[in-house]
């Protein structure tokens, strides 16, 4: 009855309460609320704390703590301590503040739930300040906390039933938002709470117990949700209709249209996973047609395609948005309550085995190169796509429960603990330098990352990723993935269709392949593994993996499978270190201006001239003195070789004659230690 | 060499060859992740203000060639800046599993 704004009337007869009742009810509800408002107030004033200013000695306390924090319960303590915590909505970009506490409380509803998974954490992303505590850190410490919990349960409630009974007992418990402005309960006084919020609450992402009537608790529930979960619903709101937009569900008109019905506040909150009427339509006509549509425009030179983007985007754009919806399916946006009120739980045993045997083979034959027009049916590769992603998230669920000994899991720990802390330290850094502009070009690249690492088949990741951790060793082949991700960057932010972006991309790629060939450089089996790499996980992200092995008869990139060349080494090209000099001027200079000739012998020493830098110094002097065999390395260890001497520079420039004290800034004139250096 | 043999190398150097697959494929995918993400962080540090800028508009209205030609002219050694981003993360993660 309060569902249509009825408002009800105490003195009715069928009342079941008399208005001496209600009136002790009133009162005790009254005396019980300005109590919960003392009682968060005083805690509030004690514990929250505003937010310090980027830059300041307790912004750094903040990250570094928030960084370093070993579990779930010391980064919340992080966190909780602040009022008006910055917020920058991962997906959006858009900057809210909201309360620790409520952040916490946030947190903690989650971890109730017990869909709740690594994988759906990225659909609550938040990036505080552009450090990535929540896509990393914190989601690493919930992923961990909700395992423990899993493994916990599994003994328990969860072989029984594999269900959790969310009751009222339990709910109660958690504690409201500290600063909920608890206001005299309308309901109580005939006016009922508006549809709006009911709707909202029915549809919220916080699990809420289900009463049988409405009442006082409901009322104080709504309130909470309601406030706790504004700037969340919102956030999630836009979150989904950028992921909608960056999926293909909806065209980029679509997407400015509800963006601007969010931020005016009249969009309704249910609508969160909608797929939009156009997307729909396409979906049930984009069949021969437009296959044939992809077809032709595929069959054309790269020239052609680039300058015919604005067809792509008109015929093929729904096909590949109803694919990428195929592919990729909805995603789980976990928190469903069952209409018991009780939520599933994830199993983890073992899954039946899927067509893998196909897709082995389907990425098997490409790497081998023996596709040769093998005629994959575009259902077939979808499917494998799709069978590749989940067999993906299987595996990093096994992987989590892997039975390695203490002792391997530790090493493994101690060497990425060693990476993050050194890539965390750039990010920091570069963090302090950069502008407007450039912390926005870095919440895009985060943005593509994340793409890339949400919708990359599992076999296809870890080809990359084993193709970029070698390409240091043999010397540059791996362009190709980087720009395949930079353009995956720009298909997240999806000014183009994604059709048009790989299209664009593809003809980067050829042209810089075709280049390598025409500079009469010999393309190793690596390289061109690389190459393959790149191309396989464009066409994947775009959807055109299909119509990309079809094509592969006419394209140049056939070369990348089929071509069979004998195994050779890596060309050695000359590098250009990027050590900057801003003080270093050298005009006159020749362009490969020769140091002078040095001998090394105890106390060598190397006066600076004019168009050196400390990178070509030391290059020369092991180059020319063939030092610990220098010129016996290979290219990447060469470079590591010298970039490990920069590195001991760099402890203390100074000492080694530097007097800048930067080991990018040498001046003309400087005597160098080049024994010290070289470690003579 | 193909490109097996080049990961079993790097199994090897990275003292892997015991572990299970998964953890194996683990591995090399967040050691792609940590060489994409300071790739790309290296490329935006490179960047000034006013580039970062142009740059951002372009990805915003999908051109993507002309980032590909302005990150071409400001980064002509980015193989080598990724060889060396690649020797460093690997060096890394050794040297954390030693210690």
């Amino acid at each position: 009855m309060y569902m249509n704004g009825t408002p009800r009337n105490p003195s009715s007869p069928d009342s079941s309460k008399t208005a001496a009742e209600i009136a002790a009810m009133r009162q005790v509800l009254t005396r019980k609320t300005e109590e919960l408002r003392e009682g968060y107030q005083a805690m509030e004033e004690k514990i929250a704390q505003p937010f310090p200013k980027e830059g300041s000695d307790e912004f750094k306390t903040f990250v570094l703590d928030s960084l370093t924090a070993k579990t779930l319960s010391d980064i919340l303590m992080v966190v909780e301590k602040y009022n008006r915590i910055p917020i920058k909505v991962f997906e959006s970009g858009r900057i809210d503040e909201v309360d620790g506490k409520a952040m916490k409380g946030m947190i903690e509803k989650y971890l109730e739930d017990a869909n709740f998974t690594q994988e759906n954490t990225e659909n609550y992303s938040f990036d505080i300040n552009g450090i990535k505590l929540f896509k990393g850190k914190l989601s690493g410490l919930l992923s961990e906390e909700i395992e423990k919990r899993v493994i916990k349960n599994k003994g328990g409630i969860l072989k029984e039933k594999n269900v959790i009974q969310i009751n009222e007992e339990v709910r109660q418990e958690n504690p409201l938002p500290a600063n909920l402005p608890l206001q005299p309960i309308e309901a109580l006084n005939g006016v009922a709470p508006d549809t709006q919020t009911i709707n909202s609450l029915k549809e919220s992402k916080i699990t809420q117990p289900k009463l049988k009537k409405p009442g006082v608790l409901r009322s104080l529930l709504t309130r909470a949700s309601n406030k706790l979960g504004k700037w969340q619903e919102k956030s999630e709101a836009e979150y989904a209709n950028d992921n909608r937009l960056m999926r293909g569900v909806i065209t980029q008109k679509e997407w400015a249209e509800e963006k601007r019905k969010l931020e005016n506040g009249d969009s309704p909150m249910e609508q969160f996973e909608p797929e939009s009427s156009a997307a729909s339509n396409n979906k049930e006509t984009t069949t021969k047609a437009e296959s044939g549509a992809i077809k032709s425009i595929l069959k054309r030179p790269p020239s052609s395609k680039i300058n015919n983007d604005s067809m792509v985007k008109r015929s093929v754009f729904g096909t590949t948005s109803s694919r990428l919806k195929k592919i990729f399916g909805k995603k789980d946006k976990g928190n469903k309550p069952s209409e018991e009120g009780a939520v599933s739980v994830p199993t983890f045993g073992d899954e039946p085995e899927s067509i893998l045997d196909k897709t082995d083979s389907i990425l098997t034959s490409l790497q081998a190169g023996h596709v040769e027009g093998k005629a994959y049916s575009k259902e077939e590769i979808d499917a494998f796509i799709k069978r590749d992603i989940e067999e993906g998230k299987r595996k990093r669920r096994e992987a989590r429960l892997l039975k390695l000994s203490m002792e391997e899991k530790k090493r493994i720990e101690n060497g990425f603990a060693n990476v993050g802390k050194n890539t965390e330290k750039q990010r920091a850094s570069l963090l302090e330098k950069l502008g407007t502009n450039g912390k926005e070009l870095l919440t895009l690249a985060d943005r593509g990352a994340k793409f890339f690492g949400e919708n990359v088949g599992w076999k296809v990741k870890t080809f990359a990723g084993a193709g970029l951790a070698v390409a240091g060793a043999f010397a540059a082949p791996a362009a190709p993935i980087v720009l395949t991700a930079i353009g995956v960057t720009s298909l997240a932010v999806r000014g183009v269709s994604a059709a048009g972006t790989y299209l664009i991309l593809k003809g980067i790629l050829d042209k810089k392949y075709e280049a390598l060939a025409t500079e009469g450089k010999t393309v190793s089996d690596l390289r061109k593994a690389v190459f393959g790499t790149g191309a396989i996980i464009l066409a994947a992200t775009a959807g055109q993996l299909a119509g990309y092995i079809a094509e592969q008869g006419l394209s140049s990139l056939q070369d990348i499978f089929t071509e069979k060349l004998p195994p050779v080494s890596v060309p050695v090209p000359v590098v250009t270190p990027d050590i900057p000099t801003p003080e270093f001027s050298q005009p006159e200079a020749p362009l490969l201006a020769t140091p002078e000739a040095v001998i090394v012998t105890p106390e060598v020493f190397h006066e600076v001239i004019k168009g050196q830098n400390l990178w070509s110094i030391l290059r020369t002097t092991l180059s020319k003195e063939n030092i610990d065999g220098f010129l016996s390395l290979t290219q990447g260890e060469q470079e590591a070789r010298i970039h490990e001497l920069v590195g001991k520079i760099a402890e203390d420039p100074k000492s080694f004659g530097i007097g800048s004290g930067k080991v990018g800034l040498i001046r003309v004139g400087e005597t160098l230690n080049i024994t010290k250096m070289l470690g003579q | 060499m193909n490109y097996l043999t080049f990961t079993q190398e790097l199994e090897q150097k990275l003292g892997l060859t015991e572990l299970p697959e998964e953890a194996k494929e683990m591995i090399f995918q967040k050691l792609g992740e940590n060489i994409l993400e300071r790739t790309l962080l290296t490329i935006v540090g490179t960047l000034s203000e006013e580039e970062a800028g142009e740059v951002n508009a372009m990805f915003k209205e999908g051109r993507v060639e002309e980032v590909m030609n302005l990150l071409s002219e400001k980064h002509p050694e980015l193989d080598e800046k990724i060889a060396i981003i690649s020797n460093d993360v690997v060096r890394e993660f050794l040297e954390g599993t030693k210690s």
